[in-house]
């Protein structure tokens, strides 16, 4: 019985160097790095082929890849800053952004650049800009996402004898089509609706009307929402699409939708235009029998054009211990490889302009893509401060709700606004 | 104490043990944390900063969301926990009744508690819920006659959004039911053939044995359910995105610590308002046991 409990005492020694040579042998395979991101598996499928070229570029560097949903990345990441645990990239987008650059945790870039001569001025300035601060720049942008994407049904167009609408088109215009488009059955119930946004929103409408949040985006100091006319203008344009012209889909016929998205009301045919992003292009691409295009959001009142806008790219974490590793990374997966690849499945336009205007603009739908080109002129980005998605959601977002549900114009839901915004100035410390 | 009574306490603690070794080494921690933080101003990154009293004045004298998340809370709980209470009550009662086949119609009855009320069924609830084609509406619209169009709008409505979470709440009467029925069952038979010799009826034997005899199990689903719906949180995260609308009007308190710690980073001010919502279920529950005179435990003397 002793003996046979030096064995088992020997085994588990045993098993424990075992386990110490196994790390020993992997470090000794060169240095680890880790890289976290989000995204949908065709997404992500870009990404682990892009891992593995660079692995096979670097041999000396082993790379690990971290999925984390998007609605937790910051906090998951904050936190693995804080545990130390964090990785060593990260991919990073216009909103989430903030999180981590106003908390410290970003490495900036200059230095790499400098030293490599990347040439920043193959991307969108636009683009480039949202990433730097004072001229230090974070991120190295992947892609971007203007929020002017008017998806529209070519089979409702025609049924109500409409032409399809054109890049030049007005607010005005917009509302004219959107009466015509929306179609009721015999009890005057509506059977489709002229125009949805993918989710309720009104930057759109705000930056298309000249109107703002913030008195200096990248340095602001107090919220102009509630006091910016052309804010309100903006406000109310999109009350009235739902509470005037009646042709927008109001807010309870949206709610509880359960797994359908507003997506698939408009390929099932309930709504003829859909607001979003670029992004929805390849699941329309699925839908059989179904003709579409996408034409930009239409001007607003003095021709002024402004939108809100997605875009993402590649970030150092500061407390990375192999910064150099990451940087090759960070180089490699923002090239001229990852955006071409990105191109071709639809999915986003890429931030390289080489790139946006070859691969990107193929034969496939939708044929007006191209107007993105020009879109991301007119781009806006949100406020670089802490309490910016706490004042947009919980702040804005419940006032406006009233307005959107007719129990509240948008006039006094700016009054109700104006104490609460002036007590919740933006934090950027 | 005598040392029946001390032997009781030993037997009492010894059941209790593996609850107290868990809250002890595995919840202790995290509250002790979070009542200091409640002091702090925390962003996760950024280093702990002590800040005194001040999130508690900010929740008292500066925070609308949070008088509001607290009548939302409060306005549920006043609304589910009787309402299911006196249904569950009367579920029970009627799967007391000696029936063929009452295994089955207490099977169905349950079933709905089996599922929980997790993110499926938040979802499931979401889907009736609505206002266009959901089948509460569909429903109500084929009973009433009112046309679609003009039933409530239930999650989308201001107005409509806490009752829908109170009906939603409803889907879990069966656990209240299972419960009350071990109770009704505990009842000696003995005393109704008593009340029936005194010449008591059917309503008079309820209000006088049933309802007696019930009371301590009554009391410990009212501990229980207001605790639970103090702390409603997965449904109304499902049904709302998380964000407790329209227009606020479903902000209940888990979700609203939820959103400051975990969305906007505010830890401290987050810690503060789990302790205060501590506090309040706290009190809740002590003013239900000051007032619990009513509670009748058989075999035990009142002192």
């Amino acid at each position: 019985m002793k003996n046979l409990r030096l064995v088992m005492v020997g085994l588990v020694c045993l098993s424990f160097l075992s386990v110490l040579s196994l790390s020993g042998c992997s470090k000794s395979g060169g240095t680890k790095i880790k890289i976290s991101s989000w995204g949908s598996p065709e997404e992500n499928q870009i990404l682990v082929n892009l891992l593995n070229d660079f692995q096979k570029l670097h041999p000396d560097i082993q790379v690990e890849l971290e999925r984390v949903p998007y609605d937790q990345y910051s906090t998951k990441l904050l936190t693995e800053v804080a545990g130390g645990l964090a990785p060593d990239v990260i991919f990073t987008e216009v909103g989430n952004f903030a999180d981590f650059y106003l908390r410290g945790a970003l490495e900036p870039l200059n230095p790499y650049i400098q030293a490599d001569h990347i040439d920043l001025s193959a991307y969108y300035p636009q683009v480039v800009d949202r990433f730097t601060v004072d001229g230090q720049t974070y991120v190295i942008p992947r892609d971007t996402a203007p929020i002017c994407v008017v998806y529209y049904s070519k089979a409702a167009f025609d049924e109500a004898g409409l032409p399809y609408p054109t890049d030049d088109w007005t607010y005005e215009d917009f509302v004219a089509v959107g009466k015509k488009l929306v179609k009721k059955d015999a009890k005057g119930n509506v059977t489709r609706w002229g125009f949805v946004d993918d989710w309720p929103m009104v930057e759109p409408w705000v930056y298309d009307f000249g109107g703002s949040y913030v008195d200096n985006v990248k340095h602001p100091t107090k919220w102009t929402f509630a006091t910016d006319p052309n804010t309100l203008q903006g406000v109310q344009f999109r009350d009235d699409l739902i509470n005037k012209y009646k042709f927008m889909m109001p807010p309870s016929s949206l709610s509880a939708m359960g797994g359908m998205g507003t997506g698939d009301m408009f390929t099932n045919g309930t709504v003829a235009m859909f607001l979003s992003g670029i992004w929805k292009t390849p699941t329309f691409r699925l839908a059989k029998d179904f003709k579409w295009d996408v034409v930009m959001l239409p001007k607003g009142p003095g021709s002024i054009r402004g939108f809100g806008t997605g875009g993402s790219g590649y970030g150092i974490l500061k407390t990375s211990t192999h910064k150099k590793e990451a940087w090759e990374l960070v180089k490699y997966i923002s090239g001229d490889e990852g955006e071409k690849m990105l191109a071709q499945t639809g999915l986003a336009q890429p931030a390289l302009m080489k790139e946006a205007e070859t691969t990107f603009l193929d034969n496939q739908d939708p044929r007006n893509k191209k107007m993105l080109l020009d879109a991301v002129k007119y781009v806006k980005y949100p406020p670089l401060c802490k309490n910016w998605s706490e004042v947009n959601l919980s702040l804005i977002g419940p006032e406006l709700e009233k307005v959107w549900n007719g129990s509240e114009s948008a006039t006094e839901a700016m009054e109700h606004l104006k104490p609460v915004l002036e007590q919740n100035a933006p934090q950027t410390q | 104490m005598t040392s029946a009574e001390q032997k009781e306490a030993i037997s009492a603690f010894i059941f209790l043990s593996p609850f107290l070794v868990w809250m002890v080494f595995l919840m202790g921690g995290p509250i002790l944390a979070a009542f200091f933080l409640s002091f702090c101003k925390w962003d996760i990154l950024t280093p702990i900063q002590f800040v005194g009293l001040d999130n508690y004045k900010e929740m008292f004298f500066n925070d609308p969301r949070f008088w509001k998340a607290l009548f939302n809370t409060a306005y549920f709980t006043f609304l589910s926990v009787p309402i299911g209470m006196v249904l569950s009550i009367v579920v029970a009662l009627l799967m007391n009744q000696r029936v063929k086949g009452i295994g089955i119609y207490r099977t169905l009855f349950y079933l709905p508690s089996v599922v929980g009320a997790g993110v499926a069924v938040a979802v499931l609830w979401k889907w009736i819920f609505n206002a266009d084609s959901g089948l509460l509406n569909y429903m109500l619209s084929l009973l009433t006659g009112i046309p679609i169009a003009d039933c409530p709008k239930w999650l989308a409505s201001e107005t409509w959004s806490k009752p829908a979470l109170v009906i939603m709440s409803l889907w879990g009467v069966g656990g209240g039911m299972i419960i009350y029925l071990a109770g009704l069952q505990g009842i000696p038979s003995t005393l109704y053939e008593a009340a029936e010799i005194d010449g008591a009826n059917r309503w008079q034997q309820f209000w006088t044995v049933t309802l007696p005899g019930l009371s301590p199990v009554i009391f410990f689903q009212l501990i229980i359910s207001i605790v639970a719906s103090f702390q409603i949180f997965t449904q109304v995260d499902v049904m709302t995105d998380g964000l407790g609308g329209p227009a606020d009007s479903t902000l209940v308190m888990v979700l609203y610590i939820y959103q400051k710690a975990f969305k906007y980073y505010q830890m401290g001010y987050a810690s503060a308002l789990s302790w205060i919502l501590f506090i309040a279920i706290l009190l809740a529950t002590w003013l239900q046991f000051k007032y619990s005179k009513w509670v009748y435990y058989e075999g035990e003397l009142r002192k």
